[in-house]
């Protein structure tokens, strides 16, 4: 959890300030929009855009970038096969070009992880639940995040204990003895959590857990400040979408 | 006389088929100060996982202040009984120190207000307000132990119940661990101590309660720690002041000291006015 959240250097920064509503309502709005524009050149515009607003607001991009790189790196695999298939594709004009597809990606990616990882995990919970999102999706979602954390910390016991007799990693993916030891113990994780989730749930209903779970959280009046950056959130992606339109191709002229 | 506890012929099996529980009748006093031994596998986690309706009987009854453990009287009974479990990680999930203690509290019902002012309390009692914005995960197994206390003591149980509540701690803990234990005891709350610590039961308890393989060996005083076949039988071994005493060769005393102060006070007696030996 404490990997996901920003609870430490929570409120310290402009960016981390801006109400958890208004950034997941504004992210997820940019996304629709940006899924929407199809030029690579107007694609990389918001994204660069979105870049530098959280530059701006002394958001930590180069740790997030961190964060997000297994699933940037799937997407670049992804849409390098999409290239990869255009190119030898009978179809002259491909409906989605892979560089459009990787820059979409990218920034809903970047925009999600960024809004999510900027809130408590409080105000998280309590953003879903202000938006409507129905109570039994909050709910899986709140302890998907709790118990993804029990996983994460059996997997860091194990690992120490695997080490300490003397283990080192596979020296390939073909080295059989490695594999076997992976196997078992993704196997024996998977059975050791769900018998520690048991035990959390047992101490959760000793402290009168009914199925609701309650929130203790009181939101900050929203501010100019927060619907400022709401509506520059939303409005630059539409400038392009309205830009790809050619509406403003009298200013071009 | 006024029970915080009856239990009468209780059994239970788990699912594997695992006899966990078998015939146990108990009786605890409120307002005691109750030390429940036994060795691992003993059934002493299994007990306490009734006394606040986790498990439900499958046969014979279980009394918290007079009402009868059922499914109708969960609420009452996780409200009137505190559960501290073992691990502390098995309890603390929440993403703050707050969060957590505030999590029974709120599922209590009460207002805002209350759930802060409780949560101050109990996080004081404990002595870690400093850390009440603090990731659980990131703390010591110690103060993770008192965090898992504090949310049960800002419930304001009745009954306090705790187990194994002394493993992995290191001596300053253990003591801290003492001292709560001692005031929630003097403010009138009954505590229940599942425990292997037979020198904490003996120095500490007033109803000491030795089980093996799911069944009462023997329930009453502090005495019973002194008696040699209890002790063989629960796979247990004497406190460290009944060894000491045990050892001196012909020394019988009237009342076997509980602490090593008690005993120091005895042996300076003894050497002061000359040695009552047989």
């Amino acid at each position: 959890m404490n990997a996901i959240f920003g609870q430490e250097i929570k409120k310290q920064n402009i960016f981390f300030k801006i109400d958890g509503r208004i950034k997941l309502i504004s992210a997820i709005m940019s996304i629709a929009i940006l899924t929407t524009i199809s030029k690579e050149e107007y694609l990389a515009a918001c994204l660069a855009f979105y870049i530098l607003l959280l530059c701006l607001t002394g958001f930590p991009v180069l740790n997030t970038m961190r964060r997000i790189l297994l699933p940037v790196l799937f997407v670049g695999f992804m849409s390098a096969a999409v290239t990869f298939a255009n190119f030898f594709s009978v179809q002259q004009n491909s409906s989605v070009s892979g560089a459009a597809l990787f820059l979409r990606a990218f920034y809903a990616i970047l925009a999600l992880s960024s809004a999510i990882y900027s809130m408590t995990f409080r105000e998280f919970v309590y953003s879903l639940w202000a938006l409507h999102v129905p109570d039994t999706l909050v709910n899986l979602i709140s302890f998907t995040i709790r118990y993804a954390n029990i996983l994460n910390d059996e997997l860091w016991r194990m690992v120490v204990a695997r080490k300490a007799r003397g283990y080192s990693g596979g020296r390939n993916f073909w080295h059989t003895t490695s594999m076997r030891v992976i196997g078992r113990l993704v196997a024996v994780l998977f059975l050791r959590a769900a018998e520690r989730s048991q035990r959390v749930y047992h101490a959760m209903l000793s402290r009168g857990y009914s199925g609701d779970m309650r929130l203790l959280y009181t939101p900050e009046k929203l501010g100019i400040r927060d619907f400022a950056y709401g509506a520059l959130m939303t409005m630059v992606p539409l400038f392009f979408k309205v830009a790809e339109m050619g509406e403003f191709s009298w200013i071009m002229r | 006389m006024d029970y915080a506890v009856e239990i009468d012929d209780l059994a239970f099996r788990y699912k594997d088929g695992t006899v966990a529980l078998k015939n146990i009748t108990i009786n605890i006093k409120k307002g005691s100060k109750t030390a429940i031994l036994g060795h691992n596998g003993a059934g002493k986690s299994t007990l306490l996982l009734h006394l606040n309706g986790i498990y439900l009987p499958q046969r014979g009854s279980v009394k918290v202040l007079g009402v009868e453990a059922n499914k109708e009287n969960e609420k009452f009974l996780r409200k009137m009984v505190g559960l501290v479990f073992q691990d502390p990680d098995d309890q603390v999930f929440s993403p703050t120190v707050w969060d957590d203690v505030a999590f029974g509290p709120a599922n209590l019902g009460l207002a805002k207000e209350e759930i802060e002012l409780r949560v101050e309390e109990a996080l004081k009692a404990v002595e870690i307000e400093e850390y009440a914005d603090k990731m659980p995960f990131h703390l010591s197994y110690g103060q993770r132990k008192r965090v898992a206390i504090a949310g049960v003591l800002a419930m304001k149980p009745e009954i306090l119940v705790l187990d194994e509540p002394h493993a992995f701690l290191d001596p300053k803990s253990k003591e801290n661990l003492y001292n709560i234990l001692e005031k929630e005891n003097k403010e009138g709350k009954t505590v229940i101590v599942a425990t292997h610590d037979v020198d904490f039961a003996h120095e500490w308890a007033d109803e000491i309660i030795v089980m093996r393989e799911g069944e009462v060996l023997s329930q009453g005083g502090t005495e019973v720690l002194c008696r040699e076949e209890i002790i063989k039988e629960a796979g247990l071994e004497f406190p460290k002041v009944v060894r000491l005493i045990r050892k001196i060769r012909g020394l019988k005393v009237e009342k076997i000291p509980k602490t090593i102060e008690e005993a120091g006070e005895l042996f300076n007696s003894l050497i002061n006015n000359g040695c009552h030996r047989d």
